[in-house]
């Protein structure tokens, strides 16, 4: 296989720099309000305060996890950094850049850097548009390559994600769920991005062709030196694939550490209740599931203090009152609960069952 | 055993401009009152089908029921009129689909929509059923019950309507509840209250459930028995414990070891296993097994014969020709 015009950055280590931690990309206090008009006479105005704060670093090479439930803003976060939304409020530093406010040909630049993957491949591609004609687009818009060679690199990038030749030409409907996803790899391949941000990318296919999918965008890491940000609602796949991970809850970062940190000593009873909700394929496993009452506050009206004090098993009367701050409380690992500094006590789960 | 449902060769067929395409292709299968049956499979293998013949609610045409028996408390379903087949179900028979914002009416109370089932199967007034479709609600656990009567669908969240289609299900005490993928649509947290409430009913009432997922981990924690179904077959059936601890289809290991798992101990840069291929199309299956092209253990005789259902010590069945 000629790799001549996919540059070959990976040494086959993903996570490999960091040791010295070299950041690409940086989040800064990012906030996303949307303004919501509701009411059909009243004009009354509310907000949404979809990402409300947000700071975050991304190492090269790394695939950093963001899990939480639907509504918690993680879609959004997503699409703030890849500047699909404007922020709010914020900074977000790529690469050393500042591309917070960046338009015309400096964010045209920006999108050649970093790119999406979406959960849906049903609509995520245009229909009209043969599957060498999709991969291809960005090629043109990006003026990297015309004519024959342009047609060379399609193939090419087809072949790197498991398709033919030949499947050039066919439309997306023509396409299994799987192929399709691949089909919008492809496509975000194609202009040698740094970073991949990949919103839901296999919640939409069956486990035999999701575990398919994983494995490839693993092989694509370790091949080209990619950097994820990788946003599933599924703790197993994002357990699986993932060297760090943020938890997010109500347009907040709850939680954030090195995957084992959170995997086996989370530190905020949110984190902790997610883990214990997930069903496990072990029917003699015997583990403690921590209730989590109520479902998650409407984002119009989130609750004063720490957002998830009405569905904690261990709040205090501080709670209420005041928003905890994300803290270190080891190393690498960070919690925003007033009780991060000490470990959850193990009693009070058992007496609450 | 005491059997409260038994399916004995199913098939049930849908007519197509480009053929017959067998979706549900000669399942048997046995429910003794008060376990959950889980059905496992991914999308295409021909469980939700299974379900709605069970239910007789397949369109017709396309779908027909062409051949086998459905037994029911040990009456033959398929051979009801329709009349009678319509008072079993909501009052016998009642279902759970994934999406309960389809399945409810967007446009009426959620309080009517629940004492509606109640009034038809029970002969009660308005204001009795109404009485005990509050009841109902406040059983499976809805905040506020009271008010929420007077809301509509869209007022309530994907857990909140699911409780209330749980509420709907149950609200006739049914002997047997079919379950489709009932906590897809939702949170883990909201699945983790769905599962448990489910589970907590079953006891309670005694009801049987089969629940259909694609997760293994839900059959894990919510069943006493398992199906995995591929391509229109049931391929291994055998008790939760036996599956998890014992799998034997070649297609039931490939799906255990292609699920990623949270574990720390795993490495992540180790790929998960995979099946290779996708699931075959039903309008043009291979002569033989129809797992024959994704399957690492594949004999000639696989190539040429389907298997039939081997029967194992431990009630454990598998539909491999490796165990002949």
């Amino acid at each position: 296989m000629n790799w001549s015009y996919l540059k070959k950055t990976g040494t086959g280590q993903p996570g490999e720099n960091q040791g010295n931690a070299p950041v690409l990309l940086e989040a800064v206090d990012l906030k996303k309000y949307f303004h919501v008009v509701s009411g059909l006479f009243t004009r009354s105005r509310a907000t949404v305060k979809a990402v409300d704060g947000v700071s975050l670093s991304v190492i090269r090479g790394e695939t950093l996890g963001l899990v939480g439930e639907s509504g918690c803003g993680k879609s959004t976060l997503g699409r703030v950094i890849a500047r699909l939304d404007t922020p709010t409020d914020g900074r977000i530093i790529f690469d050393g850049m500042n591309v917070t406010d960046i338009e015309g040909n400096e964010l045209r630049n920006f999108r050649k850097r970093v790119q999406l993957i979406f959960q849906d491949p049903y609509s995520s591609l245009n229909p009209r548009m043969s599957a060498g004609a999709i991969v291809g687009e960005a090629l043109g818009i990006h003026n990297l390559a015309t004519g024959k060679e342009r047609k060379r690199r399609v193939t090419e990038l087809l072949t790197t994600v498991g398709l033919t030749e030949e499947q050039a030409d066919r439309y997306p409907h023509e396409f299994s769920g799987g192929q399709r996803q691949r089909i919008g790899i492809a496509r975000a391949l194609s202009v040698n991005p740094d970073l991949i941000i990949a919103d839901e990318p296999v919640s939409a296919l069956d486990v035999s062709i999701q575990a398919q999918i994983l494995n490839l965008l693993k092989r694509l890491q370790r091949e080209f030196g990619l950097t994820y940000i990788f946003i599933s609602h599924d703790l197993g796949v994002v357990g699986h694939v993932s060297d760090r991970i943020a938890v997010m809850y109500l347009g907040k970062i709850v939680e954030l550490g090195e995957k084992s940190q959170i995997l086996q000593s989370p530190r905020h009873p949110y984190t902790r209740a997610l883990l214990s909700a997930v069903p496990v394929p072990d029917p003699g496993s015997k583990k403690t599931r921590i209730p989590l009452p109520g479902d998650i506050p409407s984002p119009f009206a989130p609750p004063p203090g720490c957002a998830f004090h009405p569905r904690c098993p261990y709040r205090m009367d501080i709670c209420s009152t005041r928003t905890p701050e994300l803290t270190q409380c080891e190393d690498g690992h960070f919690a925003a609960c007033h009780l991060s500094g000490s470990d959850l006590p193990e009693v009070q789960v058992e007496r609450l069952r | 055993m005491d059997p409260i449902l038994e399916i004995e060769n199913l098939k049930t067929l849908f007519h197509t401009r480009r053929g017959t395409v067998g979706a549900v292709d000669g399942v048997n299968l046995v429910l003794n009152r008060g376990d959950t049956l889980g059905i496992v499979g991914e999308s295409g293998c021909g469980k939700t089908v299974l379900a709605l013949s069970i239910m007789r609610l397949i369109p017709h045409p396309p779908g027909d029921i062409a051949d086998g028996a459905i037994r029911f408390k040990g009456r033959d379903l398929l051979g009801l009129p329709e009349k009678e087949m319509r008072s079993l179900r909501g009052r016998e028979l009642s279902m759970i689909f994934q999406e309960p914002m389809n399945s409810l009416n967007p446009v009426i109370k959620i309080g009517e929509q629940v004492a509606e089932a109640i009034r038809l199967h029970r002969g009660l007034s308005k204001k009795a059923a109404l009485a005990q479709a509050l009841e109902m609600l406040q059983l499976v656990g809805m905040p506020s019950a009271e008010e929420r009567l007077k809301s509509y669908p869209h007022q309530l969240s994907g857990g909140m309507r699911q409780r209330v289609m749980i509420a709907m299900a149950l609200s006739c005490g049914p002997s047997l509840m079919l379950a489709d993928e009932p906590t897809t649509a939702l949170d883990v947290t909201i699945q983790a209250q769905i599962l448990d409430l489910i589970n907590r009913l079953k006891t309670e009432s005694g009801t049987s459930v089969i629940m259909i997922t694609h997760d293994l981990g839900v059959i894990a924690e919510a069943a006493q028995y398992a199906a995995v179904m591929y391509a229109g077959k049931v391929v291994e059936y055998c008790s939760v414990e036996e599956l998890f601890s014992n799998p034997l289809h070649p297609y039931t290991v490939g799906l255990m070891e292609s699920t990623p798992r949270m574990s720390v101990l795993e490495d992540r840069r180790g790929d998960l296993k995979v099946i290779p291929g996708t699931v075959p199309n039903l309008l043009d299956l291979p002569p033989g097994c129809r797992f024959q092209d994704r399957c690492s253990f594949t004999m000639p005789r696989c190539r040429k014969e389907d298997p039939p259902m081997i029967g194992l010590p431990g009630g454990h069945d598998v539909r491999c020709w490796k165990y002949r």
